[in-house]
């Protein structure tokens, strides 16, 4: 899917249209404005323009997922939006422009057990032994080295001049809608972005859990979605650097019985290595992140 | 003829059936697909649920699925078209399981929601899936817990926690102690009390200020009470902890709605558990404890059980699937006498589920008669004689890193005294697991304790049998202090048949450890040079010659990922050949061992699954089907591979199994099983499991009609004959990982069945003098005419330890017993004809004779 200005305002258009004619006859009455909740991925704002690119999720019966600029009438709907955060608004379909308002980021706040036990011992370890703050949009991703899957040293360095991705998992997580969603949208953007990876574009897969996941069982691992070594790489290490490197990108991990309680966290490193996106939990789909990876690309 | 595959896609291990039967399923049109065997179908994954059925839409309009799944799958199927399988139904999501249960072949199945996306299926003809089978078979089976979208395991419910327990791991994580510090076990303690006390008032403190105007999210607000919550909870203060929880549900009914749910669990959980609390279950268990599905003894303070019944009751009006909860309601039902009247038709879990499917008799518990007033936390449990006076005597050990050994000295009488303190043992402080050894062959037995398991790295501690009535603490001088680790699993055997014991510790959070025995009372770490040290999350080890070349072999079972089989090279080293040889056990490995359990002289091997899921356990006791990974049994087929023999055997069951062993409790020459369960959680209450060996076939549950059923924490577990009447008491460790979780030990006395039997005592000469990994061969004539029993000297399973003398069931009209024992150092064979039988023996290496122990009956209980 492209994201270019043009396109995204012909769909727009397209989509005006669309709206206009499938608008119910309640509705009519107003032909010339249509409104609709929406929920996406921030992939760019640009606020001297107000505008903001969204990969947004289909409205169902009206416009499949895809990536848009939007306008906002008040800049200050813009606030506190960065890449990477997860947005709900309303889109507002005139007669001849739309526009976007009530934009709200959508924080991730899952009830399920296992991210709120993280998020309840994450607590407890700042009231006890607080750990310094995780990295946000826009800051230098200071360089690391760890292992990968075929026992080389990888540093983050080495990448300089090429987008990154990166997330964080355990192998023997047991539950699939964390860290094999996580990996499994890795390799989706592996999929899709086939022609640049390695050459303008790299993932890498730390693992929390350095004890059980050896380079040999992280090849393994990769070898459900026939990770390329070169391009898709596993990372381990000592459990002291492991745990540097989750903590810049605020990726806690708790032992419990054999188990881990963690957080869930995606990040997108510009060229410059700096920070370009960081997305916590597993809300999103992987054409969202492909959406953004390619957005940072484009930069 | 079943055989291992591995599917090239996933990595996800499959026992799948030959060709033959998949072509057996899909010709059987009416066949059902759920109650097929193994399954073959294509899938489409996409992301959205509008796009799925734009998809739908577009394939039901002719559109080419094999290219739709290839282009626009985001599951890793789509390299291979989409193409799933051939594999076990049973393997499956249960959300894919009923899919495919209604669809014929060629049908587009309905939307399926997976954690992945929306997926769309259809079941494939045999025709083609030959190419996937033939690329496939040429692998060696791989098990992972690696969770595929897919796969049943990824759907499991696992237990809410409610007990602190994660709370304090974390913090005792936190503190970096000196190496010194971290040997001294009364300095561990000292910080731990510290640091929960210290935990305590942070919390509390930080509750002071969000109470007042603090801009923290209303979650995390409720959050920090119920980490309050949990902290009353990990004391057993059950009345705090729900004042704190009460206050996180305040919160969530008028600030977070979704969380509610949850709180009402954890609220009906915490009311559950003080109700038990205040009962007494924990300090005087009784048949209060035992699951047995019949109205036993009602509770006498019932106030809590209806709290915990009507928040139970009102979760499963909005969640009526959830079979945790349903089997805390029916358990709090039974505690109030209400059970099962009183249960609404709907979450009736019938009385019939726990039926028996045999009577081997009632077994009663006579701990507290018999003066075992052990009230501990989970730990270890061994049974042996330790003063060479004949009697069997009971050392406990406790997580608890306050708590020091128990060692309970058998008296004349039928009871016991604990004498830690003239032992010298009282100072030995915590330990999760312990383990009786001769290491220097001086015929009085030490004892090895293992600390730190599920916590951090701690020391172990080698005690020495001074032979006096004493030990004295030789770790350091051992050779054993110098890496400490967080380890619950080892296991004694001669790894290179020089006649001394070696030693293999698994752990949790490093490479294993193989201690060369040095001869001189020291020990070297020779893991890596031997190859034995790959690592993975070790919860369980085991030691046996399973391809009976005259050499131990070693099983490593996994919490999390394959486990290792290293099969003994002779020369020092080893080759890990799990896979290969078949036994890559549950993914989710807790105890193993190796024994014979249908007596063809091959050594068979069980590995218990830790699946921490009540969901689960009830699913098993309705027949509702079921996600997690299953015990799993293999049977030994003599040329180096194993059979999984898990399903005929009965085994196919889900449970939290932690510690577990073997014996025989009807004399019949089967080795039955006995596990303990649960987790660190108070809603953990599924029960141990009594499994009767029928004739080396199948295990029948016989639970609920031996009354050993107990529904707590089921740790260290042995098997003996301490009454010395000729049949087997199983004594049990129960206690939860918390002070709020504490419990009595538990001696079940065997009712007796009138089956015969015989009791050996090896004693080795050029062997170790243990004896530990001799073998023992016996021929008997009896009412079912002749037959070969096979026992191997061990203490039985890796969570408990049950005596080195060899108990060993002849049958009904046991008649010319004839013992052959084959003793690994000298390779010699011993053969003994017509050895008297319903007596104790002691046979020493090389000897002409046997010779007679005299061992009167000891009654147990207080002479009265």
């Amino acid at each position: 899917m492209t994201t270019g200005r043009a396109r995204g305002r012909w769909i727009a258009v397209a989509l005006g249209l669309a709206a206009a004619t499938a608008i119910r006859p309640a509705a009519q009455k107003v032909l010339d404005v249509a409104s609709h909740d929406m929920r996406g991925m921030v992939l760019k704002v640009d606020a001297p323009h107000r505008t903001v690119v969204v990969s947004h999720d289909a409205v169902p019966g009206v416009m499949p997922a895809m990536t848009m600029p939007f306008d906002v009438r008040e800049v200050r709907e813009l606030d506190g939006l960065v890449p990477g955060a997860i947005v709900s608004f309303s889109l507002v379909v005139g007669k001849d422009s739309s526009h976007i308002e009530h934009v709200r980021v959508i924080r991730y706040q899952s009830v399920e057990q296992d991210p709120l036990t993280a998020r309840r011992l994450r607590m407890l370890q700042q009231m006890t032994n607080p750990t310094a703050k995780a990295l946000v949009v826009g800051q230098d991703v200071p360089d690391f080295t760890l292992t990968d899957q075929r026992h080389m040293r990888v540093s983050l360095s080495q990448f300089t001049g090429k987008v990154v991705a990166i997330n964080f998992i355990y192998t023997s997580c047991v539950l699939p809608q964390f860290c094999y969603r996580l990996a499994n949208h890795f390799g989706v953007v592996q999929k899709r972005f086939k022609e640049r990876m390695g050459r303008d574009l790299a993932l890498l897969t730390v693992t929390f859990d350095p004890a059980r996941d050896t380079p040999e069982r992280l090849a393994e691992y990769a070898g459900q979605w026939s990770a390329d070594p070169v391009s898709w790489r596993f990372l381990t290490g000592s459990v002291a650097d492991v745990r540097r490197v989750c903590g810049l990108f605020g990726v806690d991990s708790f032992p419990d019985e054999g188990l881990i309680n963690h957080s869930t966290r995606t990040a997108v490193i510009d060229r410059r290595g700096r920070i370009a996106a960081s997305i916590e939990g597993n809300e999103y789909t992987a054409a969202q992140l492909g959406d953004l990876v390619e957005a940072v690309l484009r930069r | 003829m079943m055989r291992f595959v591995r599917y090239r896609r996933w990595g996800l291990v499959v026992a799948v059936l030959s060709l033959a039967a998949v072509s057996r399923v899909f010709s059987q049109r009416q066949t059902p697909a759920a109650q097929a065997d193994t399954i073959a179908f294509r899938i489409i994954v996409v992301e959205s649920e509008d796009a799925a059925r734009r998809l739908l839409e577009r394939l039901m309009n002719g559109e080419n699925f094999v290219a739709v799944a290839k282009t626009e799958s985001v599951d890793p199927s789509a390299t291979n078209a989409g193409l799933v399988g051939p594999m076990p139904v049973a393997d499956l999501r249960p959300q894919i399981r009923s899919v495919l249960e209604r669809l014929r072949v060629g049908e587009l199945s309905e939307i399926v929601r997976l954690p992945t996306g929306f997926g769309i299926l259809k079941i494939v003809p045999d025709s083609e899936t030959t190419n996937n089978t033939a690329s496939s078979s040429n692998s060696n089976s791989v098990m992972t817990s690696f969770t595929s979208a897919l796969a049943g395991t990824g759907s499991v419910k696992y237990v809410y926690d409610l007990s602190g327990y994660a709370e304090t791991v974390l913090s005792l994580r936190q503190v970096t102690l000196s190496a010194e510090d971290g040997r001294n076990l009364a300095t561990l303690c000292r910080v731990r009390k510290q640091l929960l006390t210290s935990t305590q008032t942070l919390v509390k403190d930080a509750l002071a200020s969000v109470s007042a105007t603090s801009p923290m999210a209303p979650i995390d607000r409720a959050q920090t009470y119920v980490m309050q919550g949990q902290l009353h909870s990990f004391r057993g203060d059950m009345a705090s902890a729900i004042a704190s929880l009460e206050q996180a549900r305040q919160i969530a009914v008028a600030r977070v709605p979704d969380l509610r749910l949850q709180l009402d669990e954890a609220l009906g959980i915490a009311h559950l558990h003080k109700a038990e609390m205040d009962n007494g279950v924990y300090q005087h268990p009784d048949d209060r404890c035992l699951l047995s599905g019949t109205p036993g003894h009602p509770f006498a303070k019932t106030a809590d059980l209806a709290r915990a019944i009507q928040y139970f009751s009102r979760y499963l009006a909005e969640r009526p699937d959830d079979f945790e909860v349903r089997w805390l309601l029916n358990l709090s039902h039974m505690f109030a006498g209400t059970y099962p009247n009183g249960v609404p038709r709907a979450q009736l879990i019938p009385p019939g589920a726990f039926a028996s499917g045999e009577d081997v008799g009632r077994f009663n518990d006579v701990a507290a008669r018999a003066g075992l007033n052990s009230v501990s936390l989970s730990g270890g449990l061994i049974v042996d004689d330790f003063d060479g006076d004949g009697r069997l005597d009971i050392v406990t050990s406790s997580i608890d890193s306050c708590a020091p050994l128990r060692f309970f000295h058998r008296n004349d009488d039928g009871t016991f005294s604990d004498r830690a303190s003239q032992a010298g043992l009282s100072d030995q402080l915590g330990g999760l697991n312990i383990l009786q050894t001769d290491y220097n062959n001086d015929g009085h037995l030490d004892i090895l304790v293992l600390r730190g398991g599920w916590e951090t790295a701690q020391r172990k501690s080698l005690l020495r049998n001074n032979g006096d009535g004493t030990f004295t603490d030789v770790t350091a001088a051992s050779g054993l202090a110098t890496v400490m680790t967080g380890t619950q699993a080892a296991v004694w055997t001669d790894i290179d048949n020089d006649g001394w014991l070696d030693l293999f510790v698994g752990n949790e959070n490093g490479p294993a450890q193989l201690f060369h025995n040095k001869r001189d009372g020291t020990f070297e770490d020779i893991a890596g040079k031997a190859a034995v040290d790959r690592r993975g999350f070790n919860k369980g080890v085991a030691a046996a010659d399973y391809d009976n070349d005259g050499w131990p072999d070693l099983y490593v079972s996994n919490l999390g990922g394959s486990n290792f089989l290293y099969r003994n090279n002779h020369d020092g080293t080893f080759t890990e050949l799990a896979r290969g040889s078949g036994v890559p056990g549950p993914g989710q490995g807790f105890p193993t061992w190796f024994f014979d359990y249908d007596n063809d002289g091959l050594e068979d091997l069980f590995v218990g699954s830790f699946v921490t899921s009540v969901d689960e356990v009830a699913r098993d006791y309705l027949h509702v089907p079921r996600s997690g990974n299953t015990l799993k049994l293999y049977r030994n087929l003599g040329d180096g591979s194993f059979q999984d023999t898990t399903r005929q055997a009965g085994l196919d069951k889900v449970l939290m199994v932690m510690g577990a062993n073997f014996g025989d409790i009807d004399n019949d020459g089967f080795l039955d099983i006995y596990l303990g369960t649960g987790n660190p959680s108070y809603a953990s209450l599924v029960g141990s499991r009594l499994l009767h060996n029928k004739g080396g076939q199948t295990f029948v549950d016989v639970t609920a009609s031996s009354g050993t059923g107990d529904l707590h924490k089921g740790h260290g577990v042995a098997f003996a004959d301490l009454d010395q009447d000729g049949d087997e008491e199983i004594v049990f460790e129960v206690g939860g990982a918390t002070p709020g979780d504490a419990h009595a030990l538990r001696l079940f006395e065997n009712p007796g069945h009138g089956n015969d039997w015989i009791a050996l005592k090896l004693v080795g000469v050029k062997t170790n003098r243990a004896a530990i990994g001799a073998r023992i061969a016996v021929t008997v004539e009896g009412a079912r005419g002749r037959r070969l029993i096979h026992r191997t000297v061990n203490s039985g399973g890796s969570f408990g330890a049950s005596p080195l003398l060899q108990h060993i069931g002849l049958g009904a009209g046991a008649r010319a017993v004839d013992v052959e024992i084959w003793w690994p150092t000298s390779n010699t064979r011993q053969r003994f004809s017509n050895v008297g039988k319903n007596q104790f023996i002691e046979i020493t290496e090389f000897a002409q004779t046997t010779k007679a122990l005299s061992r009167a009956q000891l009654p147990l209980g207080a002479r009265r």
